[in-house]
């Protein structure tokens, strides 16, 4: 009775809303738990407070006990523990799982059931991860807060009041909010590492080519990445490595071999690497970035100091075209994400609300305009109107031909910085987590919170946010994500540094 | 840049949206100030570099036949088959 009484205790020591892959992982592999009971365990988590944060969507409860059960036999059985096996992981209403209702945060959508698995999906189904649901997350990923979704309000965590930020709003929150072990989000200007930022929470955008979009709804196709949400660094580095690789179904992905080190760096060598500060974002006489609100600048600046006094080089480097690049950023978006979304009309693809009203129209024309219209939400008609407009033949050249000249030099901006340093740093964002309501009416002012996250992604190139100290040391106040982006396909650099800066 | 209600239902239309009167009222406001924003992209310079828009493009996509990727599982959510056919949800009544 006795030793039953103290595997009970250990258990609920071990098994604990903040577990990371990596602890859970060694749990698992000393039997302090089951996958079964860790399912159970989480499952139980978002039942007590999913209520209030509103992170999950939909909860596969029959399907991850299920799932957690077969992992259990495996074990068993003997076979390999990886490090993935057993973890109950939340994935973004975006990201299919066959057999699923998935809805991008639309009504437009709803209905719809995953005829098969997303690649990435289908990867951690390989390594026996547990899928607990899917998570909110604005309609078609446009936005930066989860409120325009269709469905719900995605709360902050940490502050209820607040906005968990977006688009992975659902994964950020349900992850910080203890309710998942890890959890995927799509990043296509900011939308993994953003929400990451706003909940105290580890965000990677890969390289654009590194991860496979099959089985992913299209928003912005030469800028969408999946990304993982993690507690940590290093779990953000295992599970980036179990999702990345080239795939045939997805032609942008390319071959790459990530070196072993990616999980496991070797601090000497990450220590010999310079960082880079961008002086255009840099305010001298401040000591910190230009436009971040007081905390931000605060937390900013005790970071780049803790990574300074630790041996690492800091260089100043130019980006000389950085103040267009939010201009260049949603001109070229609302154009993909206008074309992307022409497809979705409500005959095919769920549509489930707003199909029984189709049956009265005459017209085919009239079809569309009454299911398109009741369909999409107040975001995504704004941009397909202004993404029909860059597009239109009269403004082409002045705006989308224009967004893609300024783009290139953007890159080249970025080639050129990288001559001289290994990963830049700024912040993920100019504020902390803001309240609920505060910028719905005001598209602008929502756009310039991306002013940092949409440098990346226009050159294609790896960004990860990594919380500071703050919140954790202080256990007051409201998280502040610094970022770090790399070179392509040298995600190793920045996740290194990245496990650096947790263990000085 | 000057954007009417006139141009905005003449987007609306090309999209193929319905807007209501407030909606189009709303979204005026919203184009102009997101256009006169999209503005400051005017002043930046073109740039010597002329390769733009992928001019490899052709050369990464092949005009290969491949494998099929359906499973012939996507059927099962049909509503049914008859004579060869799939059968699909009405759209038009007759």
């Amino acid at each position: 009775m006795a030793s039953f009484r103290r595997d009970e205790q250990k258990k609920q020591a071990m098994l604990k809303p903040e577990i990371t892959i990596k602890e859970f992982h060694e749990g698992l592999v000393k039997k302090d738990f089951s996958a079964s009971e860790a399912a159970e365990f989480f499952l139980n988590e978002i039942k007590e407070k999913d209520g209030e944060v509103k992170a999950f969507l939909e909860v596969w409860r029959k399907e991850a006990k299920e799932e957690a059960k077969e992992v259990d036999l495996k074990i068993e059985k003997g076979e390999r523990v990886g490090y993935l096996t057993g973890i109950p992981i939340a994935i973004k209403d975006i990201i299919l799982k066959k057999g699923k209702e998935f809805t991008a945060g639309s009504k437009i959508l709803k209905g719809y059931k995953a005829e098969y698995d997303s690649t990435v999906v289908s990867k951690l189904k390989k390594e026996g991860a547990v899928f607990l649901g899917r998570t909110n997350m604005d309609e078609f990923a446009f936005g930066s807060t989860t409120e325009q979704s269709a469905w719900q309000v995605t709360r902050n965590p940490i502050d209820l009041e607040r906005v968990p930020g977006g688009t992975s709003g659902g994964s950020a929150a349900a992850l910080a909010g203890g309710m998942a072990v890890a959890a995927l989000g799509t990043d296509t200007g900011g939308s993994v590492r953003q929400p990451a930022s706003f909940c105290g929470a580890v965000g990677l955008r890969p390289t654009y080519g590194a991860v496979s979009r099959f089985g992913v709804v299209a928003a912005a196709s030469s800028f969408d990445q999946v990304g993982p949400i993690t507690k940590t660094v290093e779990d953000a580095a295992i599970l980036f490595k179990a999702i990345v690789g080239k795939d045939k179904l997805d032609s942008t992905t390319i071959f790459h071999d990530f070196s072993e080190e990616i999980t496991n760096p070797d601090f000497k060598e990450i220590k010999e690497l310079t960082i880079g500060i961008p002086e255009e974002l840099f305010d001298e006489e401040r000591g910190t970035f230009k436009g971040l609100d007081e905390r931000t600048a605060l937390e900013m600046k005790k970071a780049t100091e803790k990574l300074k006094n630790s041996g690492m080089k800091f260089k100043k480097i130019s980006l000389p075209n950085s103040e267009y690049a939010l201009s260049c950023y949603y001109i070229s978006i609302f154009a993909e994400e206008s074309s992307n979304l022409a497809r979705f009309d409500g005959l095919r693809y769920g549509a489930e609300e707003i199909r029984e009203k189709v049956f009265r129209k005459e017209t085919l024309k009239e079809i569309y305009l009454n299911n398109k219209s009741k369909g999409f939400g107040d975001e995504a008609k704004r941009r397909i109107i202004l993404g029909t407009f860059v597009l239109s033949s009269g403004f082409y050249d002045a705006y989308y031909g224009k967004a893609q000249k300024v783009r290139r030099m953007m890159r080249t901006d970025f080639e050129r910085a990288f001559y001289e340093v290994d990963a830049i740093l700024m912040p993920t964002a100019p504020t902390v987590a803001f309240k609920i309501g505060e910028k719905i009416n005001d598209p602008l002012q929502m756009y310039y919170g991306d002013i940092f996250t949409v440098a990346a992604p226009l050159a294609g190139l790896p960004a990860i946010s990594i919380p500071t100290e703050g919140l954790k040391a202080e256990k007051t106040g409201l998280p502040v994500g610094f970022q770090l982006i790399g070179k392509k396909f040298r995600e190793e650099d920045i996740l290194g540094i990245g496990q650096f800066y947790e263990k000085i | 840049m000057r954007i009417d209600k006139e141009e905005v239902k003449h987007l609306a239309e090309l999209s193929k949206l319905k807007l209501s009167e407030e909606e189009t009222e709303r979204f005026q406001k919203d184009a102009e100030e997101i256009v006169g924003f999209f503005d400051k992209l005017k002043e930046a310079p073109e740039g010597e570099d002329k390769e733009i828009l992928g001019k490899n493009a052709s050369e990464t996509i092949k005009d290969e036949e491949k494998e099929s990727i359906g499973t012939g599982e996507e059927k099962e959510q049909f509503l049914g088959k008859e004579k060869g056919y799939l059968k699909i949800p009405k759209v038009f009544e007759r």
